[in-house]
């Protein structure tokens, strides 16, 4: 009996070789049918998860504006994830609001001018609201953001990244940080939620308020050239204030609210002299407005999360509402 | 049109539709190919499709020309070669011609400097130019019949896989095979698969995900002072232009196997080299044998002697090197290799060590670490700056590892432990061991293990995007 369960178990071995054997000559269909399991199984890694329209077709969009708001608003990731104009419009219902920030952004000339070329010409009241920290004043900004990695696009890949927006988003790599999560066996949802507008509605589950903070003590004093202020950059932009307040057009300035450390930090990393920027901000014929960091949450340390987005918004929004036009009278 | 790019899928996948009926006659066939190649050449810029059609018909003519009045054969051959290196030197070397001919007025106190042409560089023209060339020269050695179809000729000259980065391929593997109808084989098929999968892991896996921070460590106003920083740094460009290049090449095998071509191995594990011989053996291997065949063998290779061979040994490095690109650096690379090699030749360095035990194992190190100290040069924005990179690789009381922790960043583990399981793989041979070669799971593994090639080359996919080959 032992042996002939040793001869059936061995018969059954076999005949799940011979199976798989035969398999294995469909080499090709089984190469690409595996590969389908392995996309399956690595899309279970993503963390990352995206609502409303598709990122591409989000920054082509963006792109296209061209002579259609009354109010723009610039800067960085922290501007795009932190202003919703809808937000900002409930308490400026005549003002048609934009949100043209992009990812890195620093205040080059391209930028400068596209934010221009953004604002209706014949609006009665024409806002540029820039959102300015020490980051988009140097020179590695300057060369390296989303604005010019997205307008340096060839038309065909534009088309690309627009139309097939939606199917792509599916075959996007994974990013270090879904990779690092995965690594150390971390639970950590990152959401972000695309608007028409502009705005990156986005949050993290579990937040972790601390993390740009750790990170920019551990960093060693910046040497690059390229990454501190870059007087060039500053004066560059100082001019288009003053060039663009002789256009009549009304420019308000605010520090993204980062919270005190991490705004110390940066200022002495990058050898930022925010009060002195200011008062050639305010000189130039711009308006700064103050606010209180502490009055936000960031659940990265750097970025808003949406009740908090809202919050700026309405706030910034108010504050624009009450200031009175800066020196040069403004025809309504 | 970018092999990793999404553009470059549809197109093929267009194209592979209707090839199987196209490719049955020699008209329709090659028709079929040039229309393909001049859209996928012309993607980048419409405007390089005259001069490679310029160049083509040189060299068509010329070839033909030979045949026919073969007293003059010679002087078609230098209309050939003038016209395929004119254009080489109008658009890839003018610039540096005239910057350096600025240096020497500056010097010699010329206030006046030559204005820059600013001439765009055709992609690819370092390649195609030297694969028009060997038809030229075939045909002038007697070696090969001039084809009188012009449809024939620009179907091997401009075809797509391998026209903007190689293989170079000879005319005389590739006419005749352009002259069949050669149906796909499943065992076509399935090589053409992996050596496809292969490449693009080891494009956008491995050599992109490396490619910012050696770009980083290169574009920083003063490098880190750290010699175990820099080892690190060249190994990783060692290894972002070996899977960079060879990744390009391995795709372009893979395409060629699935239209029923056979393109030759460009790159055969050279990191595995013994010897700086056995490395120009296995690095790019369709140049240097154009190299070998057609600068260093009529010069006289080694026949004529000892010193006459070092000459032209060192005269063809250093061609090597210019057609690299047009600055010093790449000069610098190939004098570096040509010492190596004048060194080896009189030494014979890899053979007395190969008799000691482990060897080979110390030839393959020493050999690798001449190799990382060669591609300073081929990297280096200037020599300025490679002089300084290597004085800190070298200043071992430096090592400062202090740098290193950020260079090892989570998203290079995947292609780092892939990459060195697979030359580890080959290194020890172990396809041909007992326990894997009989295995009855091999068959049903390795198309398993491809499938997984393929996923990760959309989720471990880096941010760098154009192979580095395409600026020669």
């Amino acid at each position: 009996m032992f042996d002939t369960d040793i001869t059936k178990s061995s018969a059954a071995g076999s005949g799940i070789l011979s199976k798989l054997k035969h398999l294995g000559r469909e080499r090709i269909a089984l190469a690409f049918g595996s590969a389908v399991m392995f996309f399956l199984i690595f899309s279970s890694l993503r963390t990352n998860y995206i609502q409303g329209i598709s990122p591409g077709r989000f920054w082509m969009m963006k792109l296209s504006w061209c002579e259609c708001a009354d109010m723009v608003l610039a800067g960085n990731s922290r501007v795009y994830r932190g202003l919703s104009p809808a937000q900002m419009q409930n308490h400026l219902p005549s003002m048609r609001i934009y949100n043209y920030a992009f990812s890195g952004q620093g205040f080059s000339d391209s930028y400068l001018q596209a934010l221009e070329k953004v604002l209706d010409k014949n609006a009665p009241r024409k806002i540029i609201v820039l959102g300015i920290g020490p980051h988009a004043l140097t020179k590695n900004s300057v060369e390296k953001n989303g604005y010019q990695k997205y307008a340096g696009m060839a038309f065909r890949e534009r088309l690309v990244c627009r139309y097939l927006a939606y199917p792509l988003r599916w075959f996007r790599p994974l990013s270090p940080r879904e990779i690092q999560n995965f690594i150390h066996w971390k639970v950590e949802k990152f959401y972000q939620h695309f608007h028409a507008d502009g705005w990156i509605e986005s949050w993290m589950e579990p937040e972790d308020p601390q993390r740009d903070i750790s990170l920019a003590r551990k960093k060693p004093p910046l040497t690059d050239p390229n990454r501190i202020i870059s007087q060039t950059v500053m004066d560059n932009l100082i001019e288009t204030v003053a060039k663009w307040r002789a256009l009549e057009i009304e420019v308000y300035g605010f520090r993204t609210p980062v919270g005190a450390e991490l705004s110390k930090l940066q200022n002495y990393k990058t050898k930022y002299d925010e009060e002195g920027f200011i008062e050639r901000f305010e000189e130039a014929g711009g308006k700064w407005l103050s606010i209180n960091p502490d009055d936000y949450h960031r659940y990265d340390g750097s970025h808003l999360n949406p009740e908090s987005a809202l919050t700026l918004s309405r706030d910034l929004a108010r504050l624009i509402k009450e200031s009175d036009p800066p020196d040069n009278k403004i025809k309504r | 049109m970018r092999f990793n790019s999404v553009a470059f899928i549809g197109f093929f996948l267009a194209f592979i539709v209707v090839w199987p009926i196209l490719r049955r006659r020699n008209s329709s066939r090659w028709i079929y190919l040039i229309v393909a190649s001049s859209f996928f050449y012309g993607w980048w810029d419409y405007r390089f499709l005259f001069l490679i059609l310029a160049s083509g018909l040189i060299d068509f003519f010329a070839a033909l020309a030979m045949e026919r009045r073969s007293e003059y054969k010679k002087w078609f051959l230098v209309v050939s070669i003038c016209g395929n290196v004119g254009s080489l030197a109008l658009f890839k070397y003018l610039d540096f011609f005239i910057m350096n001919l600025n240096y020497v007025g500056d010097f010699l106190g010329f206030d006046a400097e030559i204005p820059l042409a600013r001439l765009i560089l055709p992609v690819g023209i370092s390649f195609y130019t030297f694969q028009s060339m060997s038809y030229t020269i075939d045909v002038y050695r007697g070696k090969l019949n001039p084809t009188r179809n012009p449809f024939h000729f620009f179907a091997y000259l401009a075809m797509f896989p391998q026209l903007v980065a190689g293989p170079i391929v000879r005319a005389t593997d590739l006419l005749p095979q352009l002259m069949r109808n050669n149906p796909t084989t499943e065992e076509n098929r399935w090589q053409g698969l992996r050596l496809i999968a292969y490449g693009y892991f080891k494009k956008v896996v491995v050599a992109d995900n490396l490619a910012p921070l050696v770009n980083a460590a290169f574009d920083a106003q003063t490098p880190v002072d750290s010699a175990g920083y820099w080892w690190v740094i060249i190994f990783f460009f060692a290894l972002q232009i070996y899977c960079d290049f060879s990744g390009y090449s391995d795709i372009a095998r893979g395409l060629g196997k699935w239209m029923g071509f056979e393109f030759p191995v460009n790159f055969d594990h050279p990191y595995l080299s013994g010897s700086l011989r056995e490395f120009w053996g296995r690095w790019h291997v369709s140049l240097s044998s154009w190299f070998r065949d057609y600068v260093y063998i009529p010069l006289g290779g080694s026949r004529k002697g000892t010193c006459t061979g070092h000459r032209n040994m060192w005269i063809t490095m250093l061609i090597s090197g210019l057609w690299h690109g047009a600055a010093w650096t790449f000069v610098g690379w190939a004098a570096l290799h040509a010492l190596y090699l004048s060194i080896e030749r009189l030494t014979q360095w890899p053979k007395r060590l190969i008799r000691l035990p482990g060897g080979r194992h110390l030839c393959v190190a020493i050999t690798f670490i001449l190799v990382l100290c060669g591609w300073v040069f081929f990297r280096a924005r200037s020599f300025t700056q490679a002089t300084v990179i290597l004085g800190e690789m070298f200043n071992l009381g430096h090592m400062n590892f202090k740098a290193l922790p950020d260079l090892f960043q989570v998203q290079l583990l995947i292609p780092l432990a892939t990459w060195l399981t697979g030359q580890v793989y080959v290194y020890l041979n172990l396809s041909e061991q007992p326990f894997i070669k009989n295995s009855p799971w091999v068959g049903f593994l390795r198309p398993l293990a491809l499938g997984a090639i393929i996923a990760a080359c959309i989720f471990f996919k880096g941010p760098g995007s154009t192979f580095i080959y395409f600026q020669f």
